[in-house]
């Protein structure tokens, strides 16, 4: 009896030893939890490294009209913002441990942003390879180019509601597959892209609106589309300064150029990453009036490619399905006979900006950012065949057709435009 | 000592199922994957088929010697001291195989989950789970992998569709990697990842009957083989063949990208769950397996005042690899690759020799001497 009394005790002794907790706990309060990881070129050392850690209080509350809202430098609502030179990255977190009570931890960061500067430089794999390593980082976190400086972008991004800036930030990359201008790139697509070869890395373009609309170059009618924008110019006011908009694009690590809105949804279309954006096309019956539409992909799109011959041909067809959400001119596009004329106009708009961007991938880029090599690679039984084809550089010289199948499947909630039957004036 | 413990095929299956599915948590299929390219997935389908050769061999020798053990076998077929060889041959074997997979499974736990906790405090903590279990016995342990398969299958199920909107079949693309006689050669020789069939042949008195076995190892094969092909061709169409090479454990990294909304993300809780398990399992019943054999070679009776010392010998065995490198890119590679030697080499040598020999009955049970 005594022995085994004894035993239970060893073995209570034991277990509470093993089960108060593990080796590696930590409170959450021994933390910092870094939002956004920037980078920028350093001036007294290798880079400028700006993190924005969440301090779970006062949060929210963006305070709109162009403000920045800053209760002094570093300090926004909810965050706070810090930067550091440093030789690497690792050492910049170490360092700017200098001046906070918590130890940095990336388990919840949900964007990294490097400077236009860096990504055009190259520099990216250099940061990029060392957080794809380090076990806090998530290869869900976003992936984005700020136009000016990192550090400006990290200061200007906060919650514009609710007291959550983790959740606005990925709800703000959420925002993208309801309209299509940005990529929502997140670091496994983009290191996935970079080193397979089977299509181009993209990422998301952002910057600060400094809210100066350029009253001079302003279309004075509904020409334009709306999304002739990069990020940083698009003519609002209110809300945050910080802007999600464009794509700008990679061959391998290196930023080539960037993409407007327009081309970034066509761009995601003929990658099949397109979920869904409003469009506005010219009224086929009337160019002074704009026809919106809600735009889906109906299928993936389909890519053959032939790589018998020296040259590749590649033929990318999409089909595109749509709703009408106005008629500004009143013109009847619900009715059998006009609405084949407005899918077509729509078509052949989307066609021919397909075959500019696919113009502009060959000749500005030099890279493959619609993702062709996918489909040739599948032509070759072994790696060392495909690599010996050398797609990449042979893509610039590729021949390229695109067709485009778009239908017009419901009409909103009204079937019929009908002509006013009182008024005097004649239509 | 092992007779008056029994399990059925159910049990036997799941032992086989775990040591040879479990090795997909671990740092293994990256050389897989490295060496194959997009081909991975038809490594591992050579070597299941390989793997199924390699345990037919192993069956039409207990086959040929109805009720008894592979000890029982190679000390009828080779005489008591090379047979005595041969089994202490297994031993090493299943016993550095068994220190190797835990001190892999600690250093992988300090790489993705505990970076802060030494190994040497993981290891005692794992031990503490497994030396228990192996004073329980053999049928316990069947019983606890039979208990736990659904929940290791269903963790790893779960995961492999719960990735489908990651996947890109492209990836798969050049269907050959390297190439196909690459593939092949490489299949045949990692069949050593089957190769743990062979724990059926040890505990063969525990099934009832080579029918048992065969059901058993059968279905074991098939259904690890179908895991492991499933889970490299996932693998392979969520990361290109030049990034998954990189990463240290695959299928742990592609639970850590699964994310619907804000709501269903960093699953890997629930995958560490099941790799622990499966982990734990693995060790115990390769720990079981050497100590059964070392009592076998020098005849002692009663296996479990060996427990621990081998738990001793397993924890000293399991910390003399210097780091994690020489241990996925050296050791548990060198065990993968040429082990096959070992588990289906050594049994098929037996047959031959019993053939040659005339020892043992014919395939249909008649004694030939």
């Amino acid at each position: 009896m005594g022995r085994k009394i004894t035993k239970i005790i060893a073995l209570s002794l034991g277990l509470s030893l093993l089960l108060c907790s593990c080796y590696d706990r930590k409170e959450l309060e021994e933390y910092g939890y870094v939002l956004i990881v920037g980078f920028d070129k350093g001036t007294k050392d290798a880079i400028r490294v700006t993190v924005q850690l969440g301090t779970y209080k006062n949060g929210g509350g963006g305070q709109g009209q162009g403000t920045t809202g800053d209760t002094g430098r570093g300090q926004i609502e909810g965050a706070i913002v810090s930067t550091v030179e440093a030789p690497s990255f690792f050492t910049g977190l170490n360092m700017l441990s200098a001046g906070l009570s918590r130890q940095i931890n990336l388990m919840h960061t949900k964007y990294i942003v490097f400077s236009e500067e860096l990504a055009r430089e190259g520099q990216i794999e250099t940061y990029i390879a060392p957080l794809v390593r380090y076990r806090e980082i998530r290869s869900t976190m976003f992936v984005l180019v700020s136009k000016g400086k990192a550090e400006d972008f990290i200061m200007e991004t906060r919650a514009l509601a609710g007291t959550m800036p983790a959740k606005s930030m990925e709800m703000s990359m959420e925002q993208m597959s309801h309209t299509g201008f940005a990529p929502d790139t997140n670091l496994y697509d983009f290191y996935n892209d970079a080193k397979s070869g089977y299509r181009q890395p993209v990422a998301t373009l952002v910057s600060v609106n400094e809210f100066k609309e350029d009253e001079a170059s302003s279309p004075k009618e509904a020409e334009e589309s709306g999304g002739q924008y990069t990020a940083g110019q698009v003519p609002r006011e209110g809300a945050l300064r910080r802007e999600i908009f464009g794509a700008g694009i990679f061959n391998g690590y290196k930023m080539v150029g960037q993409l407007d809105g327009d081309d970034t949804r066509l761009l995601l279309m003929a990658r099949g990453e397109f979920k869904r954006g409003f469009f506005s096309i010219k009224d086929p019956m009337n160019e002074k009036q704009v026809v919106p539409l809600d735009i889906r992909m109906a299928r993936q799109p389909k890519i053959k490619v032939d790589t018998s011959g020296d040259v590749p041909k590649i033929s990318l067809a999409l089909e595109l399905e749509g709703m009408i959400l106005s008629i500004q001119s009143g013109t009847n596009f619900e009715n059998v006979e006009l609405k084949p004329v407005l899918e077509k106009a729509f078509a052949d708009e989307i066609r021919n900006g397909l075959d500019e961007l696919v113009k502009k991938s060959q000749r500005e880029f030099g890279t493959d950012i619609m993702g062709f090599a996918r489909k040739a690679a599948g032509n070759f039984l072994t790696i060392q065949d495909w690599q010996e084809y050398d797609f990449a550089k042979k893509y610039p010289d590729a021949k390229v057709s695109t067709e485009v199948d778009f239908v017009i499947r419901r009409t909103g909630m009204l079937q019929k435009t009908s002509e006013e039957l009182s008024g005097s004036d004649e239509k | 000592m092992l007779k008056s413990e029994k399990f059925g095929p159910f049990e036997g299956a799941s032992m086989v199922i775990v040591l040879i599915t479990g090795k997909m948590f671990l740092t293994s299929p990256r050389l897989v994957i490295d060496k194959s390219g997009t081909a991975a997935w038809l490594v591992t389908l050579v070597s299941a088929i390989v793997g199924l050769l390699g345990f037919y061999i192993i069956l039409a020798l207990l086959k040929r010697f109805p009720g008894k053990d592979i000890m029982d076998i190679f000390n009828i077929v080779f005489g008591r001291k090379i047979g005595g060889l041969f089994i202490l041959m297994f031993f090493l074997l299943f016993m550095y195989n068994g220190a190797l997979t835990l001190r892999e499974f600690v250093e992988s736990m300090k790489t993705y989950v505990y970076p802060l906790s030494p190994p040497t405090y993981m290891i005692g903590a794992l031990l503490c789970a497994i030396i228990p279990l192996c004073y329980f016995g053999i049928e316990s342990i069947g019983r606890t992998t039979g208990f736990c398969i659904s929940a290791i299958l269903g963790a790893v199920t779960l995961i492999m569709i719960l990735a489908i909107p990651l996947y890109k079949p492209y990836n798969l693309t050049p269907v050959f990697g390297y190439g196909l006689d690459k593939a092949v050669l490489l299949g045949t020789m990692r069949s050593s990842v089957y190769g743990e069939v062979l724990i059926l042949a040890v505990f063969s008195k525990c099934l009832q009957g080579t029918e048992h076995i065969k059901k058993a190892g059968v279905w074991a094969v098939a259904v690890s083989g179908a895991v492991l092909v499933l889970s490299f061709i996932s693998i392979g169409m969520v990361y290109s063949f030049s990034v998954a090479s990189e990463l240290t454990i695959p299928i742990f990294q592609l639970t850590r990208i699964i994310r619907y909304s804000r709501f269903i993300q960093r699953l890997e809780s629930i995958f560490i769950f099941a790799w622990s398990v499966s982990a734990i399992l693995m060790v115990t019943i390769l720990f079981f397996t050497s100590l059964i054999l070392y009592s076998r070679v020098f005849d002692i009776r009663d296996y479990k005042p060996l427990v621990l010392p081998g738990g001793v010998l397993l924890f000293a065995l399991s910390m003399y690899p210097p780091d994690i490198t020489s241990i996925a890119v050296g050791q548990v590679h060198i065990i993968r690759q040429y082990a096959w030697i070992i588990y289906f080499i050594l049994p098929a040598a037996a047959l031959a020799a019993a053939s040659l020999l005339k020892k043992g009955g014919s395939r249909d049970g008649k004694k030939n001497n």
